[in-house]
């Protein structure tokens, strides 16, 4: 008999990390085409940058730590795309860089590697590109303005006019278009919402995880308000400013840092939205989504086990209750 | 109501914002590797207990003895770590009459949560900061909250940690150092500065 | 049976117990706060490490002298404790003209090493069996550990950090502020500890496999004789 060892979840369908994480770079690359519409050819060379880097050093310490380097794991790509899209399109070569060094180095390698990270490292890259950078992080291009020259004009984004009570002046449109300034991969409402469906459809994520951080954040934005213009409004902006539309879809799912069930997903999910609001909120910086993915992060074994026990104990009553009603 | 409100966002300064161990690193070896629930109960409480006796104890201190002499910090800390020890005895004698068996199996933790850098640390900072008796209080207890839930914290890391197949050589207290790093990255989130210390 | 070149390699190392095996950060994660706070500043780190080993020699003689007199754990901590808050106060007074503004510097953290970790160790370790100048060199070698560590993690930090050593600006142009907040600090302590265990691993893996090499050498001359 040929026992095979393998930690959960046991995955018994034809799907594996190559095709899941090739979903995942299929779905990134509409994002790339965006930013390289609005930006320029400056976003497409961030990524490569960002992608060499971090594909180069996740082998490099895979290699030195004598385990198997797997030429067909896509997942140094994906992380290694998913970090310049929540940047601006005039950031320099050195935080990108840094982040992705930070990622493989402190949040990746050093807790065992592919799949084994408690932390997300794109999360964490970039929170570590935030604390450094803070200047450079949160002023960016205008789009169409900038093609050619990615720092010609840098100005604050709409998360930064709410901070400070005000109502963004972006008409509806813009907003679906993206046509406003923000993180390269952060400001389409549209394209996000295609990658979100193509994600959807091929079952690569669910539509539940990403509806119920959506949902939990909108509902904070329509209770506790930052513009005085309406709830309705402020939940538009809320939602589509900075990275929280970005990080529901990408971030919220990423297989090895979330819990293992649907509903666990789902509740970790909808605690994430609150915690995110929160660091937006009361927080120093004008997106702290980031921050929240890490700290929840630590909660997701947490509520896979405080939700396995509820489990186990209303298996346990319906098959004492199943005992009697046979005696 | 204003004055209430800020008494409760001091509380929360002390217990999220400046997290006594995300942020201030007053953590020591016992407090990263606390066996069981009963043993985190047991560190906090203690904790908690301790800062507020000993912190109010120091307040009058301060203000009728030292804050008027002009006594530097170093002096005063000297007499925190007296009342300190003097509190913590009476905890132990207490204990060890009224409930003998619990002080047998808890003594271990009682010692190092007793004369912990997270008491006198914090008792220090409400001291420099010459918070008043109430601002004290929810101080304290702020940071007792958040022990509790940093001491939380670190058993779920704990766990997180034994779920994965971390290399050899972070094995153990490297890797519980990285992943504390890591979440206090995320609790410098709400910060933004420096905290001065 | 154990090969001769690791036995060197232990008994050298272990001759030096405290200083480069068994060292109180690395090993134990004693003194963690002062190692990742009061690492920001090399003049601060100075001031640390004196601190350290007044109170930890303090205390060992005094923790030496009460467990010969038979007395539990309680009466040695308290003692341990007050004594050294004593000394500290003593010490911030000190008219040396450089030392006291590191100690301003550090804040809380200067008068919070009344209660630090180490010192609470090395009083628990101290043997009543063994002469008193065994323990307090046992506790030096603990101490001088500690402060190699503070200083070189503080220069590093001060360079990066602030361009400076010591106070005296050397880099203008690099000032990264983030290796001055708490987090590095925590990330920096475990990296180096990671380390170390690395550099040790591989000296006994070096060591191992030389010996072994040898002895297949000897195995096949005498074969060939």
């Amino acid at each position: 008999m040929n026992l095979i060892h393998s930690r959960p979840p046991h995955v018994r369908s034809h799907e594996s990390n190559f095709s899941v994480m090739g979903d995942m770079v299929i779905s990134l690359v509409p994002l790339y085409l965006m930013a390289y519409f609005f930006y320029g050819s400056r976003t497409l060379v961030l990524g490569a940058v960002s992608v060499i880097t971090y594909t180069v050093l996740d082998f490099l310490c895979t290699f030195l730590s004598s385990r198997r380097v797997g030429i067909l794991d896509l997942s140094p790509v994906v992380t290694g795309l998913l970090i310049p899209l929540m940047l601006p399109a005039s950031i320099g070569f050195t935080p990108v860089i840094a982040a992705d060094l930070f990622a493989i180095g402190v949040i990746k390698q050093p807790f065992g590697g592919l799949g084994q990270n408690i932390f997300n490292p794109a999360a964490g890259g970039v929170a570590f590109a935030v604390l450094t950078w803070s200047d450079s992080v949160f002023r960016y291009p205008v789009p169409i303005e900038s093609l050619g020259n990615a720092a010609a004009r840098l100005v604050s984004s709409p998360a930064a006019s709410l901070r400070l009570g005000a109502t963004p002046n972006y008409p509806f449109t813009d907003i679906f278009l993206g046509i406003y300034p923000g993180p390269m991969g952060g400001t389409g409402v549209l394209i996000l919402l295609a990658c979100f469906g193509y994600l959807v459809i091929r079952k690569t994520i669910s539509w539940r995880p990403t509806a119920a951080f959506l949902g939990t954040a909108a509902l904070a934005a329509f209770c506790f308000p930052r513009i005085t213009t309406g709830r309705f409004q402020s939940v538009l902006y809320e939602l589509t400013s900075g990275l929280l539309l970005f990080g529901a879809i990408f971030l919220i799912n990423d297989p090895a840092t979330s819990p293992k069930s649907q509903t666990t997903r789902t509740i970790y999910a909808a605690i994430a939205g609150v915690v995110a609001m929160i660091f937006r909120y009361l927080g120093a910086y004008e997106e702290g989504l980031v921050f929240a993915i890490l700290l929840m992060n630590a909660f997701s074994l947490f509520i896979d086990m405080r939700y396995e026990k509820i489990r186990h104990r209303e298996r346990r009553a319906l098959y004492a209750e199943q005992q009697t009603e046979t005696v | 109501m204003a004055g209430f409100v800020k008494l409760l966002m001091i509380a929360f300064t002390a217990a999220m914002v400046e997290n006594a161990i995300f942020s201030r690193a007053l953590v020591t070896r016992k407090m990263l590797f606390l066996k069981n629930r009963e043993e985190i109960l047991t560190f906090s409480a203690v904790i908690t207990l301790m800062t507020v006796i000993s912190g109010v104890i120091c307040y009058a201190a301060d203000s009728l003895l030292l804050y008027p002499r002009g006594v530097s910090i170093y002096i005063r800390s000297a007499l925190y770590v007296l009342i300190m020890a003097a509190v913590h005895t009476a905890m132990i004698v207490a204990a060890s009459r009224k409930v003998g068996e619990w002080y047998a199996r808890a003594k271990n933790v009682l010692l190092m949560a007793g004369y912990n850098v997270a008491v006198l640390g914090t008792i220090l900072l409400c001291s420099f900061n010459r918070y008043n008796l109430w601002e004290r209080l929810f101080y304290f207890v702020g940071t007792g909250v958040g022990v509790t839930l940093a001491l939380v914290l670190l058993d779920v890391a704990n766990q997180n940690i034994a779920m994965s197949r971390v290399p050899r050589i972070f094995r153990g207290l490297p890797i519980l150092l990285l992943y504390i790093g890591i979440l206090s990255l995320a609790f410098y989130g709400l910060i933004g500065h420096p905290i001065t210390f | 049976m154990q090969s001769s070149r690791l036995k060197r390699y232990r008994h050298l190392v272990g001759r030096f117990d405290g200083l480069l095996t068994r060292t109180p950060v690395i090993t134990y994660g004693l003194a963690i706060p002062f190692a990742v706070m009061g690492t920001v500043d090399a003049r601060a780190a100075f001031a640390l490490s004196v601190g350290m080993m007044a109170i930890s020699l303090l205390s060992t003689a005094v923790g030496w002298v009460l467990k010969r007199m038979g007395q539990g754990r309680e009466v040695y901590m308290l003692v341990t404790a007050v004594l050294s808050s004593l000394t500290l106060a003593g010490l911030s007074r000190l008219p040396l003209g450089g030392f006291q503004m590191p100690v301003g510097m550090l804040g809380i953290y200067f008068p919070l090493l009344a209660v630090n970790t180490l010192t609470f160790f090395l009083v628990t370790r101290c043997d009543e069996q063994k002469s008193l100048p065994a323990n307090l060199a046992q506790a030096a070698r603990s101490v001088l550990s500690f402060a190699f560590f503070v200083m070189a993690v503080s220069l590093f930090r001060e360079l990066l950090g602030k361009g400076s050593i010591f106070g005296v600006k050397v880099l203008s142009s690099l000032q990264i502020s983030t290796v001055l907040m708490p987090f590095f600090g925590f990330i920096l302590v475990g990296m180096l500890s990671a380390f170390c265990r690395q550099v040790n691993r591989s000296i006994r893996a070096w060591c191992l496999i030389k010996d072994r090499e040898e002895a297949m050498d000897a195995k096949t001359e005498e074969v060939k004789a």
